[in-house]
Formats: structure tokens, C-alpha cells, sequence
């Protein structure tokens, strides 16, 4: 019984850094009505900016922490130049021209990070403060993975704080509603779109910089985060930060129980329920019908 | 205040106004009248930016604003109140007009207290949800969250549609008043009642065009003119 439980904590905190990866593609789906593919790129980047800050501080905590700042800011620096320089051009184009550009980001980055860190596997090691584990029930639970939940619930409230009480936030649920409405109401509609994706951006990072001590770090991840957070996204509702967190955590779960049940069909679960969530709720579980 | 000269729009490859000219002088408001789908919010969102014109030019306050974007158009103090209500349903009330809220040039100082004064109905409601709002508040709602970017001028589309007699009579009154404070308007209605009671000047529309221009005290002499372009 406990090891389902410690399985399902896992799952947890696998889907608190799906989470934050994902409140960044839905916010930027939910205003701007992009569907971000290079949302993945992000993620990756930032995952191996993390290796090589943490090469170069040592491993230790500082490096840890100091990794956590600047692969965020870094992804987040290089998608507001993405807005501005690309996005913002084709923004009136039908909404195609959009997907292509995103994914041929996804292409160039893959490319970069290959001339940058190559394609060997890399790793990040955890700070020693963070690599024992805590005892839940008798049975060890990695300490690092509480902090992912602990992370993964901070910055939820946080967004939920954004959102419903600063005017930042407001003005961006107001869009995500009816953006041109917001614009005929004297908002900076293109200065809140840059806001938005580089906010979305810095969250994919933040995931990256998260997720890089957990699994291995290659060319692929890109792939394999954007596909759980479009799922994601798409239980969620789109837009809906709140969604986010319940789809990620739902597809983290599903995907851990999986591992133990039937380990060959586990990612066959998180397609499952997004099936099941399209046909039964299709604007996704707390999405607005449009 | 609002001079708009020849314009043309299309919605894609789809020709939906001609030749539109109108102007609007200061303090006064003009009405748009006509039927369903005879050019009236398309006019509205060309002036306001949302669908610029192909063809044509528009001044406001003397400066050109064809080209800009609705926001800049916005800020130069053009209110825009559009049909079917479009208020941020899961925001209430007071968000909804903080995120309108906005210094424009040349406004009258609005704040969300003086929006209260004038639609008193929304201050006891100002912490419910837009979304559960009845149409006649939700209305409400979309003029004083204009009237929160400070504009000198109000773009009104058809603020009184599909609303009870009681409530087109408050929603007349709050108009009319925001006119007696100075508020220069353009307002698409399809009713001649409410034209006559609203408007210094009137245009009718069909089929995309202007057909028909006159001041208030000419409507009743040519009042079987207008209606012969607003009958199907």
C-alpha cells in the first residue's frame, strides 16, 4: 500500500514540473492563440543552461540555486525576442502560418543545442542537501522530489495570486476572454503579448531547470514535454492555470500508476484521458466553453 | 471631433462599405440608423481601429487614425461600447472596469465612483461576476467600462437591443446625460424612436452606404424617407 502511495507522490511531483511547464504554454495559447511548439525548446534550454551553470559553480547548492535563476531568465530573455522579432510579424496571419513558424523554432533550437552541448546524454547532479530522502510510512521518498512539489505549489499560488489580484493579471484573463475587446479599451495589446510569452517562456524554463537533476538531459526532451503539455493544456482547458494544475498532476498520477500496472502502456494512459476528456468535456475539465 | 471621409472596408475579399462619410462635431451626437447587416458595426469598428478601412481616411481631433491600431485609437479618447455587451464575464464588475481604466487625452476624469453615480445599479453588484449579470447591467456595464478610459467621444452599438421598455428608458436617460455632460457620440440604433430622442444628427444606412443625412428637426418631415430604408 505504501508503495503505491510513494508512487503516486512520484507522479506528483512529476506533474508539478509539467505543471509549470504547462501554465506557460496555456497562458500564451489562452492569449495570443498560439500554439506554442517551441514551448519544448524552452524547456530543454533551459535544462541545458542548468548543466552548464552547475558545471561551473561546482554542484553544490550555490550552483543549484544560481542555475535556478539564470536558465529561466535566459529562456525567458530569448522568447520575448522570439515575440518581438517573429511572432509579432505574422500575428494577423491565419493561424497555420503561426504553427509553422513555432515549429520551425523547434527545428533551429534542436539544431543549436546540438553545435552548443552536443548529443551525448548529460546529467545534472543534486546539491547534497537535496539527494537523501525523507521517510513517509517507512519507505524512503526522495528528498528532491518534495521540493518539486513544494515548488510546483508555490508557483501556483503565486499564478493564482497574478491572476486574481494584480491588474496584470485581470487584464490578462480579460484577454484571454475577448482580446480584441481589451484592446479597444486603450490595453497595449502587443506590449501584453510580449509580457505573456515571456512569462510562459520563463515557466517552461523554470520546468527545465527543475527537471534537469531528475531524468537525463538530451536532444528528445523537447519532444516528450511538449506532447504531455499540450495533453495537458487540452484536460486542463485552455487558458486556465487552475486546469493546468489539475491536468498536470492527473497525467503525472496516471503515468506513475501506469509505470506499476503496465509499464509498456504507460504514456498510452495520458492519451486515454485526454480521449476521455475530449469526448466527455472537450473545452477540457475547467476550460470556458466557447 | 470625428471626421470620416470615403471609407471602404472589406471583410476578406468581401466589399461591406462605400464610399462612408460622416462627421460628428463636438459635444453633439450623431445616430447611425438601420437594419441588420447594413454596414452600422462595421462602421463603428472601422473608426475604432478594429477593422481598418481599405479605402478612405478618418480624423479624430483633427489627427489621422486610419492605420492605427484600436488601442492608440483608444487612448486618443474614443470609447468603444460594442454590441452583444462582450463584458470579461469571469471578472466582476470592479475588474472589469479597472482593466478598462486608463487617462486619455482631453477626458472628463472618470473614475469607477462616478460610473456608480450614473448606473447605480452596478454598485451594488460591483463584486458579482460580470457572467452573472442580467443583459440590461451587463449594458450598463459595457458603457461605464468605456467611460473609464476617459474618452471625449462614445462609439455606442445599438446600446438599447434586445433590452426590456424599462430598461431602454434607464439606458436612454444614462445616455442622454452623458450627452448633457459634454460627451461627444456616434450611436448605431435600428429604432427611430430612440434616434429622435438621442440624436443632433442622423444617418441612415443601407446596404453599406450612406442613403440618407439630416439633422434631428428634419426627421419628421422626411420621416417616410427613413422608414422606407429601414422596412425589409
Amino acid at each position: 500500500m505504501t508503495d503505491v502511495l510513494i508512487q503516486i507522490l512520484s507522479g506528483v511531483s512529476r506533474g508539478m514540473v509539467l505543471f509549470i511547464v504547462a501554465s506557460g504554454l496555456t497562458l500564451i495559447f489562452g492569449v495570443l492563440r498560439v500554439a506554442n511548439f517551441a514551448h519544448g525548446s524552452f524547456y530543454m534550454v533551459a535544462a541545458f543552461v542548468t548543466y552548464t551553470v552547475t558545471r561551473m559553480a561546482g554542484g553544490g547548492m550555490p550552483g543549484f540555486l544560481a542555475s535556478l535563476v539564470i536558465a529561466p531568465l535566459c529562456v525567458a530573455a530569448l522568447g520575448a525576442a522570439i515575440e518581438m522579432l517573429l511572432l509579432r510579424r505574422i500575428q494577423h496571419r491565419d493561424h497555420f502560418y503561426q504553427l509553422i513558424l513555432t515549429f520551425a523554432i523547434t527545428l533551429i533550437v534542436a539544431d543549436g543545442v546540438k553545435m552548443i552541448w552536443g548529443r551525448d546524454y548529460r546529467s545534472v547532479p543534486r546539491p547534497q542537501l537535496l539527494e537523501g530522502s525523507i521517510s513517509i510510512f517507512g519507505s524512503p521518498f526522495p528528498s528532491y522530489y518534495v521540493l518539486l512539489i513544494v515548488i510546483g505549489l508555490v508557483i501556483a499560488l503565486a499564478l493564482r495570486l497574478m491572476l486574481e489580484r494584480t491588474r496584470f493579471g485581470k487584464t490578462l484573463r480579460a484577454a484571454v476572454a475577448d482580446g480584441e475587446m481589451v484592446g479597444a479599451l486603450g490595453v497595449n495589446v502587443p506590449l501584453l503579448y510580449t509580457g505573456v510569452f515571456t512569462l510562459g517562456a520563463w515557466l517552461a524554463g523554470l520546468g527545465g531547470a527543475l527537471a534537469a537533476p531528475v531524468g537525463s538531459i538530451a536532444i528528445g526532451i523537447d519532444n516528450s514535454i511538449i506532447i504531455e503539455s499540450f495533453a495537458v493544456v487540452i484536460i486542463g482547458g485552455v487558458g486556465s492555470v487552475s486546469g493546468a494544475l489539475v491536468g498536470a498532476l492527473v497525467i503525472g498520477v496516471l503515468q506513475a500508476i501506469g509505470i506499476m500496472v503496465a509499464p509498456r502502456l504507460a504514456i498510452a494512459f495520458i492519451f486515454i484521458a485526454l480521449c476521455a476528456v475530449l469526448l466527455l468535456r472537450p473545452q477540457g475539465l475547467l476550460g470556458r466553453r466557447a | 471631433m470625428l471626421e470620416c471621409d470615403r471609407l471602404h472596408t472589406y471583410y476578406g475579399a468581401a466589399h461591406v462599405l462605400f464610399a462612408v462619410s460622416l462627421n460628428v462635431a463636438p459635444g453633439t451626437a450623431a445616430c447611425i440608423l438601420g437594419r441588420n447587416g447594413v454596414g452600422k458595426s462595421t462602421t463603428l469598428r472601422t473608426v475604432m481601429g478594429l477593422t481598418p478601412p481599405r479605402e478612405g481616411s478618418i480624423l479624430f481631433k483633427g489627427r489621422r487614425i486610419d492605420g492605427l491600431p484600436a488601442y492608440k485609437v483608444a487612448r486618443m479618447g474614443l470609447g468603444y461600447v460594442p454590441e452583444d455587451r462582450r463584458v470579461f464575464a469571469e471578472l466582476s464588475v470592479e475588474d472589469n472596469l479597472l482593466v478598462a481604466e486608463r487617462q486619455a487625452e482631453g477626458g472628463f476624469g472618470w473614475t469607477a465612483e462616478r460610473a456608480f453615480e450614473v448606473f447605480p445599479a452596478l454598485q451594488e453588484f460591483r463584486t458579482r461576476l460580470a457572467g452573472f449579470l442580467s443583459g440590461g447591467q451587463q449594458q450598463m456595464l459595457t458603457i461605464a467600462r468605456a467611460l473609464m478610459g476617459n474618452p471625449s467621444m462614445l462609439l455606442l452599438d445599438e446600446p438599447t437591443e434586445g433590452l426590456s421598455p424599462v430598461m431602454v428608458k434607464t439606458l436612454e436617460e444614462a445616455i442622454l446625460s452623458l450627452k448633457r455632460e459634454g460627451l461627444t457620440m456616434l450611436v448605431a440604433a435600428q429604432d427611430m424612436h430612440f434616434a429622435a430622442k438621442v440624436a443632433d444628427h442622423l444617418y441612415v444606412m443601407n446596404r453599406g452606404a450612406i442613403v440618407y443625412e439630416g439633422q434631428r428637426a428634419d426627421m419628421e418631415r422626411d420621416a417616410a424617407v427613413i422608414q422606407s430604408h429601414l422596412v425589409v
